[in-house]
């Protein structure tokens, strides 16, 4: 039997379920197909539960090692893994039956199964129960995202070899863990068992670890993680790995400056990147034009180059962000109702939950000066606020970037407490067509973290009352 | 000294230009008189002088910008003129009469306007950041209005909402231009923006349009004695080395027509409510270059013989292509002649140049079977026919004058030899 449709979104992850949402809202019948994890990698083995782990491995570390400046201590301070494992299951559970309340209360049908196209017009869904069903659309969003990459003779099982998701379902606590690739993955994930316990060694290929932040951001990073105990091994390779007799895994490493090294770990958490879900949906039917890595390539209204197919959120590559796709869900699902939607973000903010946090909206200083702006930078240090301090939280520091023609805020980038949430004020400003005055002359709470966004602005403008101004030769 | 040099009004209703290549950059001492840039306005390529020597402190502009007049193009300190090296020069040049600055600032040319030839139009991509909020974004999306066509009144000159109902409540769309487009399947279209010669014509055409109550109006006229005129001082020509064109003799024709109607070469001053009747003959030929639809002018055609109009036809029409035309050869006009003779057809709709009147559109002479009288009887003969396609403004000229000017037009195409006794 062929159902017939409107639209058809392939994948219920953050792109998936808004783009359908918003596509029925707009009087579209669609039907939402999803292999079975409503809410995709991001609601369950992504952003929410790791930072359910996050979370609590900062309450318990700063309760062990931090709160006793305040005078507060604790004796035999435990973690019970099994509850935290439960605790972070129903905070997924509850997200999840929220967003199936949501696609039922929006008439979108939601169907269970694995998608593959027949042809750019009909897809077959093989259901949970093994029989099949086509359906036949006018449109097609596709947001299958990705998959976590192996390395050759690495292949996650989520057994030794994990990957995030395997390091997010632990029952217990490794003694030693071994992170290969100092991405985002590694570093999170790595610091989140420093604080409860293990042993964390990162081996990163690269000469840094989180790879296209400024080295000054890495830095306070680094100096936190070495406080953890996390060795790091930068510009350094994988060579082999072998399973000793007591089931550890012996790891060799060859790195650039102590020559050949073996590390022994329980676990390995392998972070080198991810690979598009588009090969098990039969993409090569539909003619959608992928790059070589086989992402889906799109234009700035997100359709493919087969004018009905639409492609959104991982599955068409870099950066890899949950409210990237969400963002684009939106847009395809707009565009395809006959709206002037377009993807044409001034700012796509990236968020990065290690210790101290790290966000970031709009250009790096290289970046702007490629671009052949003359800018003038300008820090502000949580050291400088007094939020910060009582938080125990006074490493990092805000950094602006503006344009010295025009006094254009061209980005900012955090390091420190709540960076995640106070970089969403730099979005803001990136996409109003903000300058620097603006945000100075914008007035901020006193005492809070944001202040700092002001310190800095004025500091660039040559008048913050609390830091060191920047300096200007005229 | 810091100068401010600043594009100035070059006339001729030249009110913006948009920057082609630097000549000089950040640092560079220059002279008086040396070039700075190169800039396509409206009418021509041209290169722009400096008027003071100093030192470049910086370009206020980058290639592909679209500079109005007023605004400043570069920064140049007077005070530092000569390179640091050769000190021997220094004193000489403290020497020299203070340079020729004028404190208005706004230039006039120390010279007559080089004559460029247009380089291929680069297609750079202009980035320049739009600032408008997401919401203001989206609403221009929806009215299809390009967002960098509009003034931005906010503070850094962002366009707010308001800017925006501005433009769309305008009935002049000359300041936005619509772009409603559908976004191309990657790889399935080429963007070319529109730059140097496509923009001027496109406005060009559009404020045509927007301006004049166009109406057309169609005849047709017996070549013959036209062709024969042109045959028996085929042998002249080629003495003189001239070819002997339509375009001349129909210009000779035309000329007193226009003088017998002379509403047909006047223009509307709308600002006044004048309506300005020309008693000079500035004749604009339409003519297909590589780059576009150029209009070079033939200045006072009515006092101008046969030979001398034939051969500054040719000249203006080779110039044209090579992109060779002064301001002053392509600005002046008082009525259009526009062929499309050599490529086919039968008639067409031409746009008038405006503020002109008139435009008078020519397709190929052909030999076509006509009824014609021969003592007293209709009878079918063979002559070489061509049809007029006459676009006037209807706000000046009446449609009984259009028809009376093309019927006196045609009676001198006809009869040629009118032209002497006359």
């Amino acid at each position: 039997m062929t159902i017939q449709t409107d639209v058809l979104v392939i994948g219920a992850g953050p792109g998936g379920y808004p783009a359908a949402i918003r596509s029925s809202q707009l009087g579209k019948q669609t039907i939402l197909v999803d292999r079975g994890s409503i809410g995709g990698e991001c609601l369950n083995w992504g952003c929410i539960p790791s930072k359910a782990l996050i979370s609590a491995a900062d309450f318990y570390y700063k309760i062990i090692h931090e709160t006793s400046k305040m005078g507060i201590t604790t004796e035999n301070t435990k973690i019970d893994v099994k509850q935290l494992q439960q605790w972070k299951g129903k905070i997924v559970r509850k997200l999840v039956a929220g967003i199936k309340q949501l696609l039922s209360g929006n008439r979108v049908q939601t169907i269970i199964g694995s998608a593959s196209f027949i042809d750019p017009h009909r897809v077959e869904v093989k259901l949970e129960d093994g029989s099949t069903e086509t359906i036949e659309a006018e449109d097609i969003i596709i947001a299958t995202g990705t998959e976590f990459r192996s390395l050759p003779g690495l292949q996650i099982d989520n057994d030794k070899i994990l990957s995030a998701r395997g390091a997010l379902d632990l029952g217990y606590i490794p003694d030693e863990i071994v992170c290969i690739g100092g991405g985002i993955i590694g570093i999170e994930l790595g610091s989140v068992y420093a604080k409860l316990g293990s042993k964390v060694k990162v081996v990163e290929v690269l000469s840094n670890i989180i790879h296209g932040v400024d080295d000054s951001m890495i830095k306070v990073l680094k100096d936190k993680l070495i406080q953890l105990g996390v060795e790091i091994f930068t510009e350094t390779k994988v060579t082999e790995v072998n399973t000793r007799e007591d089931g550890k895994l012996v790891i060799e490493i060859d790195t650039k400056d102590k020559g050949i090294l073996h590390l022994t770990a329980d676990k390995i958490l392998l972070g080198v990147g991810k690979i598009p879900n588009t090969s098990e949906i039969n993409l090569n039917v539909t003619g959608v034009k992928t790059d070589q890595k086989g992402f889906i390539l799109t234009n700035i209204k997100q359709q493919t180059n087969i004018s009905h197919i639409y492609a959104i959120g991982d599955c068409t590559g870099m950066p890899f962000l949950a409210h990237r796709a969400t963002k684009q869900g939106i847009i395809a699902a707009e565009v395809i109702a006959g709206l002037a939607s377009e993807a044409d973000f001034r700012a796509m903010p990236g968020a990065i939950f290690t210790d101290p946090q790290i966000a970031y909206a709009g250009m790096f200083e290289h970046e702007a000066k490629e671009a052949g702006y003359k800018v003038i930078i300008a820090q502000a240090p949580f050291r400088a606020s007094g939020r910060a301090l009582t938080e125990l939280e006074e490493e990092g520091f805000v950094n602006v970037v503006v344009d010295e023609d025009s006094g254009l805020l061209l980005g900012a980038q955090i390091i420190g407490p709540n960076a995640s949430d106070l970089i969403s004020e730099i979005s803001l400003a990136l996409e109003m067509g903000a300058t620097a005055e603006d945000i100075s002359f914008t007035v901020h709470p006193h005492p809070t973290l944001s202040e700092m966004i002001m310190e800095a602005v004025e500091a660039a403008l040559g008048k913050a009352i609390n830091i060191a101004n920047v300096r200007r030769k005229d | 000294m810091v100068y401010e040099f600043k594009f100035a009004d070059i006339g001729e209703g030249v009110h913006e230009g948009e920057i082609l290549e630097w000549h000089i950059k950040e640092g560079d001492i220059i002279e008086v008189e040396q070039v700075l840039l190169e800039v396509h306005t409206e009418k021509v390529n041209t290169e722009i002088t400096s008027p003071v020597g100093g030192k470049v402190l910086s370009l206020e502009k980058k290639v592909g910008d679209i500079i109005k007049v007023g605004e400043t193009l570069v920064k140049i300190d007077t005070d530092q003129k000569t390179q640091q090296k050769s000190k021997e020069k220094s004193s000489k040049t403290e020497l020299e009469p203070i340079i020729k600055t004028k404190d208005d600032s706004l230039f006039t040319p120390s010279q007559e306007f080089k004559r460029v030839i247009p380089k291929k139009q680069v297609q750079t991509s202009t980035s320049t950041r739009v600032l408008a909020s997401p919401a203001v974004r989206q609403r221009a999306r929806t009215a299809g209005i390009d967002l960098s066509q509009v003034e931005g009144t906010g503070p850094a000159g962002r366009v707010t909402k308001e800017d925006l109902e501005l433009v769309m409540s305008r009935s002049s769309p000359t300041k936005a231009i619509k772009i409603k487009r559908e976004e191309s399947l990657p790889g399935t279209e080429e963007i070319i923006p529109l730059r140097g010669t496509r923009r001027t014509i496109s406005q060009y055409m559009r404020r045509s349009k927007d301006k004049a109550a166009h109406y057309t109006y169609f005849d047709e006229v017996d070549m013959t004695a036209l062709d024969e005129l042109r045959n028996a001082g085929k042998s002249l020509a080629e003495e003189k080395d001239v070819k002997l064109t339509y375009l001349a003799l129909i210009i000779k024709c035309l000329i007193p027509a226009l003088k017998e109607f002379p509403m047909m070469n006047s223009s509307l001053d709308e600002e006044k409510e004048e309506i300005v009747i020309k008693h000079y003959y500035n004749i604009g030929i339409a003519v297909d270059t590589p780059e576009g639809l150029v209009v070079p002018v033939v200045k006072n055609a009515d006092q101008k013989n046969v030979w001398e109009l034939a051969e500054e036809i040719a000249d203006l029409a080779t110039r044209a292509r090579e992109g060779e035309l002064t301001l002053d050869e392509v600005t002046g006009g008082t009525f259009t002649l526009t062929s499309v003779g050599n490529i086919g057809g039968m008639m067409a709709t031409p746009i008038i140049n405006w503020p002109e009147v008139a435009i008078l559109g020519l397709t190929r002479a052909k030999l076509r079977p006509v009824v014609i009288e021969k003592d007293g009887k209709p009878e079918v003969g063979i002559r070489k026919m061509m049809f007029l396609s006459l676009s006037l403004d209807h706000r000046v000229v009446d449609g009984a004058i259009g028809a009376r000017f093309t019927s006196a037009l045609i009676r001198y195409m006809e009869n040629p030899s009118l032209l002497i006794l006359e």
